[in-house]
């Protein structure tokens, strides 16, 4: 009995001294978390930094995320914040029970990311989908639903603390109280920018391929040499709709992708058709012309076409700043021409040939200038996204 | 008498199947072709193995990923979602052959077998309009076309196993165990009787329940869905696709991708032995067991539990490598404070009591519901010693829950022994009741299946709430933890 008392009080102690540790353990917690919070008011050297810290939110376009720690197909614990930043940014919102317009998304999200597969594998371009049912979705549910597609890796699917889930997807205007009511959305972006779009996630993969494919245009190629490309055009001087004088690769092809074609007003064969289509592409890429693209129509009979008419039909065809209707001396244009592989010895002899080239990425094609305008599109914006 | 129980149940169940069958029950069987043809209806995969594709805005995914029944359900009726609403494909809809304009603006003639092929090959209406562009193209070989096209014919019109326009077949899977048959009969006689007074009550939705018990053989007719206050073993017996309420199993079969279909009340031993585990305090435990399968996975359940942070050390013992007595002389020498013992009846009580001639015993832990040591047969030592883990305990029944067995009781004149299964079988067959209502009269197993996944705290009156999710096959999921407190105080709850 001696025995056991002893043990009784040495117990009794060793259990006065855990809960004394206990204590202390819940008291260092608690200034631990109160130094956490503090950190931004002061930053002593050993403390982590502000930047360190997750953001509480961040904004793209309209929309404010919160930084939420969330759950990948693996189970791994993420920050979305993480897996989008600096990103160009694909996603749709599924969850793993739905049948009807769920796995066709996923599809959809499978074919895009075989037609662009590069990007996806360098990394350029996030594929996310998030669910919108994570009670349900596990993430083993969320790996087995993507290996349904055979997709391979390069897509991340997302669950985790309803809460939390419900405040991102909230933040991106994409909630739903009722799962079977969710929209079929792509959020389509780039993380940093106000770029933003919501695509139909049902639209084919092609489709939902051209809203990304001008957000993961590489920033422009600062200091390209362009030597010799200046010795080649040279600067020779030719007069726009608006009787100015510009150098041809100064002011019109230097740092900026051309569309070029050959005209003369009293044409009327080949010409109107040609021009119809520059101001179709004037449509097209709205703000991009006269900024990142120039239109230039250069007129091969320059002895009847003078400033003043050229003036007269550009207004006549609506052409803005960007599209540049160009006459000059017979001399400089022939020159310009000849440079330009266009030359034709009498203005009916012109070649219906479009010339379409990317400047800083020294990428050139030609294109028949009759073609029905959807496949000229299609040749400019390969040009423009530089993709050979 | 005793070996005529059975029977006597059977012929109890064919009296109330004549008082309620009077359209028979009968289930019309798909041919060949139709059956092949369900097949990739439902699962978009071909029985002959026979690639089928799906292509969809130029994805091209295996069909399995977009099947039919997806989208247009597995009634053909059509399940809008997200602003898409497939068309109801059932062979009436499709070949109505209706003038002007149909509701998605198209018009076309009444669908053919040929026509429906192109529809699904090219995507295209009788009058070549195109489909909506969320219906993929299949391509699959002629045959499977065929097949599928056979089966569209009569989809909505299969019968639906054990239903008919009067009846609902409900069958019971009794312990095989020969020696368990009063306890067969106890569990089939308290479904029978709250079936039947469902049915006086005017059934459920105007059919009324018939019940089938059956014991180591298959149902001689198949049943709607099954109820069973124990689930182990007669699981093979179970028909593929009949939804089923196990009152509970040693180790329920959770893994939802073996089987969407069986719904558990109660937790199995495993997850008992982990919350045992849980309980744990310092000091050093000895694993005590005798080794085979079953035993070992529990084992492995219990130091699952076991916070080790909290543990100096885990010793384990087979239970053929020492007599009870010198393993008593170790775990004293060893100062081991904590026993989870699973051996046989005979040493587990051997060693007890070896451990007991001494005053102060270790701490002994054991499944309620697995072990076969009487406690009160042991020294007086072990009182407040022993804590026992158990998956259901009286105090879980309310009053009413009480008060509504006692009325079957007394009115069917029935026994009042085994109660703990007789409580799980009734719960089981409150649960499916409380399924059945919530589906409606237009009753398929699927939305059976998915009723009861949408079962949340349900209150049986005798077990904790039941719930599940798509993700939870296990109704209640509470372990009952109780200490003995002598011969005359008993078992007592834990707080």
């Amino acid at each position: 009995m001696q025995i056991s008392k002893t043990t009784t009080t040495i117990l009794a102690c060793l259990l006065l001294f855990q809960m004394a540790m206990a204590q202390h353990d819940h008291q260092h917690n608690t200034d631990q978390n109160h130094k956490t919070a503090a950190c931004c008011a002061k930053t002593p050297a050993d403390m982590p930094t502000c930047a360190d810290l997750p953001k509480t939110s961040v904004k793209m376009a309209d929309m404010q995320i919160p930084d939420v720690y969330l759950l990948d197909q693996q189970g791994e614990t993420v920050r979305f914040y993480d897996l989008i930043k600096g990103k160009v940014v694909a996603m749709n919102f599924i969850f793993t029970t739905c049948t009807t317009i769920c796995p066709p998304m996923g599809a959809n999200l499978t074919q895009l990311k075989s037609i662009m597969a590069e990007e996806v594998q360098q990394g350029d371009l996030v594929l996310l989908s998030i669910s919108i049912d994570p009670v349900t979705d596990t993430p083993q549910r969320l790996l087995a639903w993507s290996e349904k597609f055979e997709a391979g890796p390069g897509w991340t699917l997302l669950t985790g603390d309803k809460s939390r889930v419900d405040e991102l997807l909230k933040g991106l205007n994409v909630y739903a109280p009722l799962r079977e009511e969710h929209a079929p959305i792509m959020l389509i972006g780039k993380e940093g920018t106000d770029k933003w779009i919501r695509a139909n996630g049902l639209a084919p993969a092609e489709q939902l391929a051209t809203h990304i494919r001008p957000l993961l245009l590489p920033s422009k190629p600062v200091n390209v040499d362009y030597t010799a490309e200046e010795n080649y055009f040279t600067n020779v001087k030719l007069v726009n709709q608006y009787g100015e004088e510009m150098s041809l690769f100064e002011d019109l092809l230097k740092d900026k992708v051309v569309v070029i074609n050959p005209y003369f007003l009293s044409c009327t064969g080949s010409c109107p058709i040609m021009n119809g289509m520059m101001k179709d592409l004037q449509h097209y890429f709205g703000d991009k012309v006269g900024k990142d693209i120039h239109l230039i129509s250069i007129s091969v009979d320059p002895e009847h076409d003078s400033p003043e008419k050229v003036k007269a039909y550009a207004e006549s065809m609506g052409a803005k700043r960007g599209w540049y209707l160009l006459t000059g001396s017979r001399e400089n244009i022939d020159q310009a021409l000849w440079k330009l592989g266009n030359q034709s010895p009498r203005p009916e002899d012109h070649k219906n040939i479009l010339m379409v080239g990317n400047l800083p990425t020294r990428l050139w094609k030609k294109a028949n200038g009759l073609a029905p305008i959807t496949e000229i599109v299609k040749i400019v914006e390969s040009v423009l996204y530089d993709e050979g | 008498m005793k070996d005529n129980l059975p029977l006597g149940i059977l012929r109890k169940t064919i009296l109330c199947l004549v008082a309620v069958s009077f359209a028979t029950i009968s289930w019309s069987q798909l041919g060949a072709s139709e059956e092949r043809g369900q097949d990739i209806f439902r699962k978009g995969t071909s029985p002959s193995g026979q690639k089928i594709v799906a292509l969809m805005s130029g994805a091209e995914v295996p069909a399995s990923v977009l099947p039919c029944s997806s989208c247009h359900g597995l009634d053909g009726k059509g399940r809008p979602e997200g602003g898409v609403s497939p068309s109801n494909i059932t062979w009436n809809a499709l070949t109505k052959g209706y003038n002007g304009k149909r509701s998605n603006g198209r018009t076309h003639n009444a669908y053919t077998s040929t026509t429906l092929k192109r529809a699904i090959s090219m995507g295209l209406d009788p009058a070549g309009n195109t489909l909506n562009s969320t219906m993929p193209h299949y391509q699959m070989s002629q045959q499977d076309m065929q097949d599928l096209v056979d089966y569209l014919k009569v989809l909505g019109q299969e019968s639906v196993p054990g239903l008919t326009d009067s009846t609902l077949l409900i069958g019971t899977l009794l312990r095989p165990e020969p020696q368990l048959d009063e306890m067969n009969q106890v569990v089939s006689e308290i479904i029978h009787a709250y079936f039947t007074e469902i049915n006086q009550q005017g059934g459920i939705f105007n059919r009324q329940l018939a019940f089938e018990p059956t014991q180591n053989e298959p149902l001689k007719q198949p049943a709607f869905a099954l109820v069973s206050s124990w689930l182990d073993q007669q699981q093979d017996l179970i028909p593929p696709g009949t939804p089923v309420v196990g009152g509970m199993a040693q180790f329920p079969e959770t893994d939802l991708a073996k089987n969407r279909q069986l719904f558990y009340l109660l937790p199995g031993l495993d997850q008992q032995a982990e919350t045992l585990g849980r309980q744990v305090k310092g000091g050093k435990i000895a694993l005590i067991y005798e080794s085979d399968t079953l035993r070992g996975e529990l084992i492995e359940a219990f130091k699952k539990g076991v916070r080790t942070a909290n543990v100096k050390e885990i010793i384990e013992f087979k239970t053929t490598d020492y007599p009870p007595e010198d393993l008593a002389g170790i775990l004293r020498k060893q100062q081991i404070n904590q026993v989870f013992l699973l051996g046989n009846a005979a040493f587990e009580k051997d060693l007890c009591d070896q451990l007991g001639i001494h005053d102060s015993p270790p701490e002994l832990f054991l499944l309620g519901s697995f072990t076969t040591l009487n406690i009160y047969e042991l020294p007086a030592v072990w009182q407040g010693k022993i804590i026992l883990a158990y998956p259901q305990w009286m105090s879980s029944a309310s009053d009413k829950g009480k008060a509504m067995i006692r009325y079957l009781q007394q009115k069917y004149n029935l026994s009042d022994r085994y109660q703990q299964s007789q409580w799980a079988a009734l719960s089981g067959a409150i649960l499916l009741v409380d399924a059945l209502k919530k589906v409606g009269r237009d009753l398929s197993r699927e939305q059976l299946v998915e009723a009861l996944e949408n079962t949340y705290r349900l209150e049986t009156g005798l077990l904790p709430p039941i719930s599940y999710s798509a993700n939870r096959r296990i109704g209640s999921e509470q372990v009952f933890l109780v200490k003995y407190l002598g011969v005359e105080r008993g078992l007592v709850l834990t707080e």
